[in-house]
């Protein structure tokens, strides 16, 4: 029975898995003694399989040394998992402590930062301290106003007014605690007056409570 | 089962024999480091996965069943740590890139055995192109041609249907005979 080029080279594949059976064998064999073309493919395929054995084996045709018995019959498997599972981890946690080691050293050798101060979290705007510590301090970007003072004005309708306590009023312009009577003029913050560009208003701050906004 | 593992062996095995131990380990041996060998591409990691190969078949051994041979299930523990060992390796090779670069070190350009080995420039086409293959079509040439596998063991090992293992080795036995055939026509 003639067989098409097509089919005789699917059976040159079966025969080189050695599958091909007994009648398909005569079939090919009656092809290839008419067909050159068929032939030189067969030829192909015995070559490229003897040269693919010779690689082979000549790349790990390596004599192993054989393995030990007493190895395999005391190895606790479990615990070389349990090695194997640690050495990995070890390694993970290896390059997380190297990284971190290494963004160390690039932020504590930037020249901004002081040595010991974590440089993640600062702010671009600068926040003022929620304790108050000093009148000059907390005041020192206010803008202030001499203020001339009135007949009627006092320490306590002043410092409504300006809405800032009377202990602030009294620090900024060296007052005596107790002072009977307001000098002819005073300094006074002008910050609760320009809500744009004071600092946050402390709730939290006890020096600061009398400083609160109520409305009329 | 195969003639070679019959289910007496095994038994005394599981019962923990030891002479039966050794004769199934030496019966068995070369042909587990030889694929463990052409996965790994190492002949000491070859060795540890054999050793490994064996360690965890004598563990499973009780829960074996015959549907397949015992070697075609040998091998199957032998793939599987010979991948499970390169996926590792893979993993280190990119931590040691990482570090490397993070060092900015250069590593030392190491001779690759294959290149002492090569002298036939038809072999190194070969070789050339069998590592150009992927892993499916690669593997079923090695147990074919370096395991002398037959088919049927090929589809046990693999779990795949004859047809499919005839027709991957048809795909790279035909890659392969291309390769020298350009190199014939240079």
């Amino acid at each position: 029975m003639p067989i098409t080029h097509h089919e005789a080279r699917h059976l040159i594949q079966l025969k080189a898995d050695n599958t091909l059976i007994a009648s398909d064998k005569e079939i090919l064999n009656d092809h290839l003694r008419d067909c050159i073309e068929c032939t030189g493919y067969a030829n192909e395929i015995q070559e490229t399989e003897a040269i693919l054995r010779t690689t082979l084996r000549q790349h790990w045709n390596l004599h192993h040394v054989p393995l030990s018995i007493s190895d395999i019959r005391a190895n606790n498997f479990s615990f070389r998992k349990w090695l194997d599972i640690v050495t990995t981890r070890s390694a993970l946690i290896g390059v997380t402590l190297l990284l971190s080691v290494f963004a160390f050293v690039q932020f504590s050798s930037s020249p901004t930062n002081s040595p010991g101060q974590l440089a993640v979290g600062v702010s671009a705007i600068p926040t003022p301290s929620l304790l108050f510590t000093g009148t000059q301090n907390y005041f020192g970007n206010c803008q202030m106003i001499n203020y001339p003072v009135r007949q009627d004005d006092t320490l306590e309708s002043l410092a409504r007014r300006f809405m800032v306590s009377e202990d602030v009023i009294t620090e900024i312009n060296h007052l005596q605690p107790d002072v009977a009577r307001l000098p002819d003029r005073l300094l006074l913050p002008t910050c609760e007056l320009t809500p744009t560009t004071h600092p946050p208003a402390f709730t939290n701050t006890p020096s600061l409570e009398a400083i609160t906004y109520t409305p009329g | 089962m195969d003639s070679a593992s019959p289910a007496w062996l095994l038994a005394e095995c599981i019962a923990g024999n030891e002479a039966a131990i050794e004769t199934l380990i030496r019966q068995h041996e070369a042909g587990v480091f030889r694929l463990a060998l052409s996965i790994v591409g190492d002949p000491a990691d070859a060795h540890e996965i054999t050793q490994e190969t064996f360690i965890a078949a004598l563990r499973a051994l009780p829960s074996y069943q015959e549907r397949k041979s015992f070697k075609a299930w040998l091998y199957v523990i032998a793939l599987n740590m010979g991948r499970s060992h390169l996926r590792k390796r893979k993993f280190l090779e990119k931590l040691k890139a990482a570090s490397t670069s993070l060092f900015r070190l250069d590593s030392l350009k190491q001779t690759s055995p294959e290149e002492s080995v090569i002298h036939n420039e038809k072999e190194a086409a070969i070789w050339n192109e069998l590592n150009k293959l992927d892993e499916r079509h690669r593997i079923v040439l090695i147990l074919r041609y370096f395991q002398n596998l037959s088919i049927a063991e090929i589809s046990e090992i693999l779990d795949i249907h004859e047809g499919t293992v005839h027709s991957r080795l048809h795909t790279g036995r035909e890659r392969l005979r291309i390769s020298l055939q350009e190199l014939h026509g240079e």
